[in-house]
């Protein structure tokens, strides 16, 4: 991409550092909601699926939308 | 803007009154199922349970029609899908628990209303039952491996989202028409006053 091209290009209102740690985060989610459902032995960790399902899917959002360059 | 509330307001009243007709005839159905079983010895459940959960459905509905007659108010919504759950949540701990026959109620609930109110709709079901099963797993413990009963659950969470994500497209195809047709009225009007003026 040239100079003038990288000039013009519209400025991110998300940073990249935002966008890293909620994909971490999401990823985090998503392997403990795994992780639970997989080896728990006590129904009341299942408590935490609404917000770890919540919290994988604005993770995977936020990935998706930023390599789309939506932001 | 005014206008525009009022309007949504009065579709809210007309969802929730022909939620109040489904549901005597959902309740009616299930009534009729469970009694069956029952005659049958296929479930566990008590009488005393079937009357109070019938009496129950009754009462609420009623109520619900009495209060759909003057106006919505807009927390009914959350209400009336919270006792449908609490309820179907009742029927299946009695029936059996995770083994119930009557598990399935649980989508009707959820398909329905994701579908007239969208996506917060669809998570505030998912929500709720996710802590409605849990102690209904807690109560009935179905043994020590509950990797089904999370599948269930994420199950539950995957048609709650599509179902949602379905709602919001079609709401949004039906605001689009709706301002297309605003346009062509207008643009009608224009016509016809320009038409007036030569």
């Amino acid at each position: 991409m040239n100079a003038q091209a990288r000039r013009e290009r519209p400025r991110r209102v998300v940073t990249r550092r935002t966008v890293s740690w909620t994909t971490v985060a999401g990823a985090v989610m998503l392997g403990l909601l795994v992780g639970i459902a997989w080896r728990t032995t006590n129904a009341i960790w299942f408590l935490l699926f609404p917000l770890l399902v919540v919290g994988a899917l604005i993770g995977a959002a936020m990935t998706v939308l930023w390599a789309l360059r939506h932001f | 803007m005014r206008a525009v509330e009022q309007i949504e307001h009065g579709v809210e009243q007309q969802i929730e009154r022909s939620k109040v007709v489904v549901r005597w005839i959902i309740a009616a159905t299930l009534l009729a199922g469970v009694v069956y079983l029952k005659r049958q010895d296929a479930v566990p459940i008590g009488w005393p349970s079937i009357w109070l959960l019938t009496g129950a459905v009754a009462v609420l509905n009623l109520l619900y029609w009495s209060l759909l007659r003057r106006s919505a108010p807009n927390w009914l919504k959350y209400l009336t899908t919270g006792t449908d759950l609490a309820l179907i949540s009742f029927l299946v701990g009695t029936t059996g628990g995770s083994a119930s026959v009557f598990y399935v109620a649980y989508f009707v609930v959820l398909v329905s209303n994701s579908i007239r109110y969208g996506m917060g709709m669809a998570l505030y079901v998912a929500t709720v039952y996710n802590v409605a099963y849990v102690i209904i797993l807690v109560v009935h413990p179905p043994g020590n491996d509950l990797t089904v009963e999370a599948v269930k659950i994420l199950a539950f969470w995957g048609v709650a989202l599509y179902a949602g994500y379905l709602a919001m497209r079609f709401q949004r195809q039906t605001r689009v028409l709706e301002s297309y047709e605003e346009t062509i009225a207008r643009l009608r009007a224009e016509i016809a006053a320009l038409r007036t003026a030569r």
